[in-house]
């Protein structure tokens, strides 16, 4: 299999199962400058820098998205550059996100069993402690999907706050309207007897809290200079 | 159905709309919303070409 097909797509290593040739790099490199991989870059690390707390974090994202590009590839006829750098760097954020709560988890979980072992050694006793833990990490298991939905129910409630707060009518209506599988403004004005003007106004605001909400995940604190 | 695929539609639609907004930005006000947050736009450029010269030079298996 080659790295670039005859439709003009890049396959990425992960799909090829091997490192590029000499000449795939080239020619990944040719069709990146082709499609302005240096301004889709800015773009991109405009939007990095969106998300994370520091300089320096948004270019270590961006780093990891063209990482990530050349492992995943991409298809010029499916999306353009910009916006598949764009995923790639929302997709790593998250990913990263999830690293670090992953990792929280097993440090608590070695703190757990460490305590069992300690315990153990100090008063030699039998494994129920053991057992115990094993059932603990079970039920974790089968709480993940729990968890999930927790973690985007919060997003979402979260969200609502603001949006109440901000006596923001339309951006409520309209995240009842999605969750209820209604996505078009017009259909959303005509149930509401609302201008559908109002809809379409309320995107920026609603993109603008949510960007907001994000970046206080990472911990990017409001309107104060990084680095 | 789900609930959590319910939330989940819900949650991936309202990011698709962050990302869509951040891929729309010219690159010019790219350019100079960096300036404004402290970023060198000059080094930045420089190092995506630089990522351009490594993979034109060869590269390295990423993985």
């Amino acid at each position: 299999m080659s790295a670039i097909t005859p439709t003009g797509a890049y396959v990425g290593t992960d799909r090829l199962g091997r490192a590029l040739t000499d000449a795939e790099n080239r020619q990944l490199g040719k069709l990146l400058r082709d499609h302005d991989f240096p301004g889709a870059s800015l773009v991109a690390l405009r939007f990095a820098s969106r998300l994370v707390r520091s300089r320096e974090a948004a270019r270590d994202l961006l780093g990891r998205t063209n990482l990530r590009l050349v492992r995943w590839g991409w298809d010029p006829a499916e999306v353009p550059l910009v916006k598949r750098l764009c995923r790639l760097v929302w997709s790593e954020h998250t990913h990263q996100l999830r690293e670090t709560d992953a990792a929280k988890r097993a440090e608590q979980a070695f703190l757990r069993e460490q305590e069992v072992t300690e315990g153990r050694a100090q008063a030699s006793t039998p494994s129920r402690e053991e057992r115990v833990v094993r059932l603990e990490q079970e039920r974790e298991d089968d709480a993940r999907d729990a968890r999930e939905l927790e973690r985007l129910r919060g997003k979402l409630d979260e969200l609502r706050a603001h949006l109440r707060a901000e006596k923001d009518e339309v951006n409520l209506l309209y995240l009842d309207y999605v969750a209820r599988e209604i996505t078009d403004p017009a259909r959303m004005a005509r149930d509401s007897t609302r201008d559908v003007t109002e809809f379409y106004a309320a995107a920026k605001r609603r993109k603008r809290v949510v960007l907001k909400l994000l970046a206080a995940k990472s911990g990017v604190p409001e309107n104060e200079e990084k680095d | 159905m789900a609930p959590v695929s319910r939330e989940r539609r819900l949650w991936e639609k309202l990011v698709d709309e962050i990302i869509d907004e951040a891929a729309s930005v010219s690159v010019a006000q790219a350019e100079a919303d960096l300036a404004a947050a402290g970023f060198d736009v000059a080094a930045e450029r420089a190092r995506a070409e630089a990522f351009l010269a490594w993979l034109e030079g060869g590269g390295v298996d990423p993985k």
